[in-house]
């Protein structure tokens, strides 16, 4: 197992970043010290922020595992942001049509169609790419564009709530909504459930037999068609759950952050979602910290800018400098030593080697 | 570099007490290891998978760095750290599985790393191909230097390589088992290649533990056993038998023999089957009829691009996508299986030891348990939950059973070539199958581990397995089958008896498309 030395590598890899984060604020801001202060201690300075923090951690968590259970079969879904939108709004949508169910059922039947939903859109790639080979990469990315334009306009048009003065729906009735842990922050009740979920999936990929094919379909998949694995079956499989896993993000946040369906609402939860992943080092549970140190950062920013008059570009580019180097090394991990040196590539899908 | 210190004139590489253990395993994989390779000389050095002969290369090549001892060429010390090292101090080396990019022309991939540039620093292609022609028609070799390397046969890949080499002005050419991938007449080729090379001035260091090939073209030989030097001398020292005596220790694989048994009903039939490739009109496979009966073991044997591996992918249905059955059928124990998966074929009792044994055989980047517990998680509903400790138990028992000695936790990647050959050996073989397809069995394997994988199809053969074995090797061909089908271009030329075994010639001829017009079909003996 190499899993005790790669935690260690990532977590020098965050101090260094952060060390430098430290150093370029330090050298662009005006006030330097209440910046720091703010940046990096102010998501703990109330609870608050803090519950913010939390909170905002949540859905990365989801995309973050919706990315992971792909990856780990060498099949990608770069329609996260589509997904999750579209989960969000027909978690909303049925909310908001079956006002009179108990609020157990509406939350349920919600999220159980939000994530349907985003399951089928990244499905659909899986099955096109089983199908017809076609890309997976571009057929996801481009049906979640078309998706992301369809929910925008049933928001802005049919769905819009005019007595809203935002481009929304209207919100959901209040026993539909998750409950909140640390008013009056956004976190709420759902994240027991993604934790629970993060468990689930880690047993599921590595103590499972469909895990563990789907894990080696992700190896080497022409080694898994010839030990008479369903290689089809596993293109298909990682997809609906990295979708479903997006979708359920969208409905989550509905249900308990921001109880409508706003437009543009989910910017950037589905490519966060891959950097999550990444510096996750791929893996179910390793998700969870690393979707915790994105809302730092995120929330340092906000709180540096609000309370520290930094300037709002400042503080994406000092996010940016210590993001890219945490997810630079996650990326790196992931690329095979031997690969690199002794040409072991691995071969494409129906690649042929003559004799 | 001509400079000289007291060493014996002609010496061009000397290794003095070169020890080198494995951190990761603690494995000795060489033990003061002390050689002289003279100038302008064939050297080969012989041994089992094991005895330490691929270490003592990398460190040649500046991928390992031995512990102790030390590397003199031309009588300077040589500390050699990276295979870029080991190329300036003309050392150019062929490994067992080559190192070519191949969606590059094969002129792109000899300059790599050393282009020539136009003035405007960009790759010169024309002074690039100009060099590649020159050096290719100075050893003989036909290639076009604007092929794909990707579609070049695999005795075309290693001229591509040896190319490189005199490119890089190699001095000391060294070769890791390179007629591995060979057929006998494209080894008779390299060997001329390699004499008129030896001829021109370059040394040869060739690795093998093919002792006929070695006896024919070496000057001197070394051998080695357990990471030690066991014995070196001039070639016409050694006979077959004293060399296989001293690699073997006191151990003497006795060649198994053929068990007699009369093969009963028909379990795998193959009727008129034609296969067509994507952009070929001509048919890969044409009308292949052949029959595996139950305990019988048949070999099929042709040249390179005689259609051997388009047959192993449709017998083992991994041709999708590939290819295409235009007619004909396939059928196992009576049911037409033309159409099924791999998965489908798998449940209905089908072993199969592929060709391409790093890339399709095990997944290098898996553990070792996880690419022995395929089988075994067949047969397991899709969510129970699996504990390691119950794979690795079973792991264990199968790494037992085949002597393979390494953890179950380590990647495949790490072992050595002759343990990966087991893993697929024990994943493959220690469940009772119908129809066991075998290609190239003992293709990179030595002595020792070749008597054990005969004996275990002969046993396979006597449990009642239908067995068909698709080699380029005649000699296994020989030893193995019952009946022999000989290929060439896409269609089975003739079936012979395995016993008594047709001779060589024979078959070298019909596998050269020799006979293959309705002459006398010999399908019996004589």
């Amino acid at each position: 197992m190499r899993i005790p030395r790669g935690i260690a590598r990532t977590g020098l890899t965050v101090l260094a970043a952060l060390t430098l984060g430290l150093v370029v604020l330090i050298l662009v801001s005006d006030r330097p010290s209440r910046a720091v202060t703010f940046f990096f201690a102010g998501p703990f300075l109330n609870l608050y922020s803090f519950g913010n923090m939390l909170g905002s951690a949540v859905p990365l968590m989801l995309t973050g595992m919706g990315i992971v259970a792909a990856f780990r079969a060498s099949v990608f879904n770069l329609g996260g942001e589509g997904q999750v939108y579209t989960g969000a709004l027909i978690a909303t949508m049925i909310c908001l049509a079956l006002p009179r169910l108990p609020g157990w059922a509406g939350i349920l039947l919600s999220l159980a169609a939000g994530t349907l939903v985003g399951a089928v859109l990244a499905g659909l790639s899986g099955l096109f790419y089983a199908r017809w080979r076609t890309n997976e990469l571009l057929s996801s990315f481009l049906l979640s564009a078309a998706a992301v334009l369809i929910v925008d306009y049933l928001i802005a048009g049919p769905l819009d709530d005019p007595a809203s003065n935002l481009l929304a729906t209207p919100a959901v009735a209040s026993r539909f909504r998750l409950l909140r842990i640390l008013p009056p922050s956004y976190l709420d009740a759902g994240v027991a459930a993604v934790l629970l979920l993060a468990v689930l999936l880690t047993v599921y990929l590595f103590k499972t037999r469909s895990g563990y094919e789907l894990r080696m379909c992700g190896s080497n998949r022409e080694f898994a068609q010839y030990g008479g694995i369903r290689v089809g079956l596993y293109l298909v499989l990682p997809m609906v759950m990295s979708g479903g896993f997006h979708g359920l993000a969208g409905g989550m946040s509905i249900l308990g952050t921001h109880y409508r369906c706003i437009q543009g609402f989910s910017v950037g939860l589905g490519w966060n979602g891959i950097a999550v992943a990444l510096i996750g080092r791929n893996h179910p549970l390793g998700v969870i910290p690393a979707a915790l140190l994105y809302a730092y950062l995120e929330a340092g920013a906000q709180a540096a800018v609000l309370h520290a008059g930094m300037s709002f570009e400042i503080a994406t580019l000092v996010q940016a400098v210590i993001f890219y180097l945490v997810t630079a090394q996650g990326l790196i991990s992931w690329i095979p030593r031997e690969g690199l040196l002794k040409h072991r590539g691995r071969p494409p899908l129906r690649g042929r080697r003559k004799r | 570099m001509g400079c000289d210190r007291g060493d014996p004139v002609g010496v061009h590489l000397r290794l003095r007490h070169i020890t080198k253990r494995y951190r990761v395993n603690g494995v000795l994989a060489n033990d003061d290891v002390s050689l002289d390779v003279r100038e302008g000389e064939i050297h080969a050095i012989v041994g089992e998978n094991g005895a330490g002969k691929t270490t003592l290369m990398e460190i040649l090549d500046g991928l390992e760095s031995p512990d102790s001892g030390e590397i003199v060429i031309r009588g300077r010390t040589a500390a050699i750290s990276s295979p870029r090292e080991a190329s300036r101090l003309g050392i150019g080396m062929i490994h067992q599985h080559f190192r070519l990019v191949r969606p590059f022309t094969v002129a792109e991939n000899v300059v790599l790393g050393l282009e020539p540039r136009t003035r405007l620093g960009l790759l010169d292609r024309r002074r690039a191909r100009r060099s590649v022609r020159e050096l290719a028609r100075r050893v003989g070799f036909d290639i076009d230097p604007d092929r794909r390397v990707g579609d070049l046969s695999v005795s075309q890949m290693q001229q591509v390589e040896l190319v490189g080499l005199l490119y890089r002005s190699a001095e000391l050419l060294v070769l890791d088992e390179p007629t591995t991938v060979l057929t006998e007449s494209q080894v008779a080729e390299l060997f001329r290649t390699l004499r008129e090379l030896a001829g021109a001035g370059k040394t040869v260091l060739f690795i093998s533990h093919k002792l006929r090939e070695v006896l024919s073209i070496a000057d001197r030989i070394t051998v080695m056993r357990r990471g030690r030097i066991v014995a070196h001398g001039r070639t016409g020292e050694f006979d077959e038998q004293r060399l296989t005596r001293i690699m073997m220790g006191d151990e003497d694989p006795e060649p198994p023999l053929r068990p007699s048994t009369a093969p009963g009903e028909p379990v795998y039939e193959i009727r008129g089957l034609t296969l067509h490739t994507p952009g070929r009109e001509e048919p890969a496979l044409k009308g292949i009829d052949l029959t595996v009966h139950r305990g019988e073991i048949v070999g099929v044997t042709g040249i390179s691009g005689s259609g051997l591996a388009e047959l192993e992918d449709t017998v083992s249905a991994m041709i999708h996508g590939q290819g295409r059955v235009t007619s004909g059928e396939l059928r196992l124990r009576g049911e037409d299986v033309t159409d099924l998966t791999c998965h489908q074929l798998r449940r209905r009792g089908f072993a199969y030891v592929p060709s391409d044994r790093l890339f399709r055989g095990v997944s290098l980047d898996s553990s070792l348990s996880d690419n022995l517990a395929v089988p075994v998680l067949r047969k397991m509903p899709h969510l129970v939950f699996v504990g390691d400790a119950r794979l690795r138990e079973h792991a264990l028992s199968l790494q037992k059973a085949y002597g393979i000695e390494a953890d179950p936790s380590l990647p495949v990647g790490t072992l050595s070539g002759g343990n990966i050959q087991k893993t697929i050996l024990a994943r493959e073989l220690s469940h009772p199958a119908a129809l066991v397809l075998f290609s190239e069995p003992t293709s990179g394997v030595d002595l020792r581990s070749t008597a054990v994988i005969f004996r275990r199809l002969f046993r396979l053969k006597a449990a009642g397995a239908a067995v068909l074995v698709i080699s380029t090797d005649m000699d296994e061909i020989l030893t193995l089958s019952d009946r022999i089908a000989v290929m060439y271009q896409g269609s089975i030329v003739r079936i012979l008896s395995g016993t008594p075994p047709p001779t060589r010639e024979e078959i070298g001829r019909l596998m050269l498309g020799g006979g293959s017009h309705h002459g006398t079909n010999r399908t019996g003996a004589p």
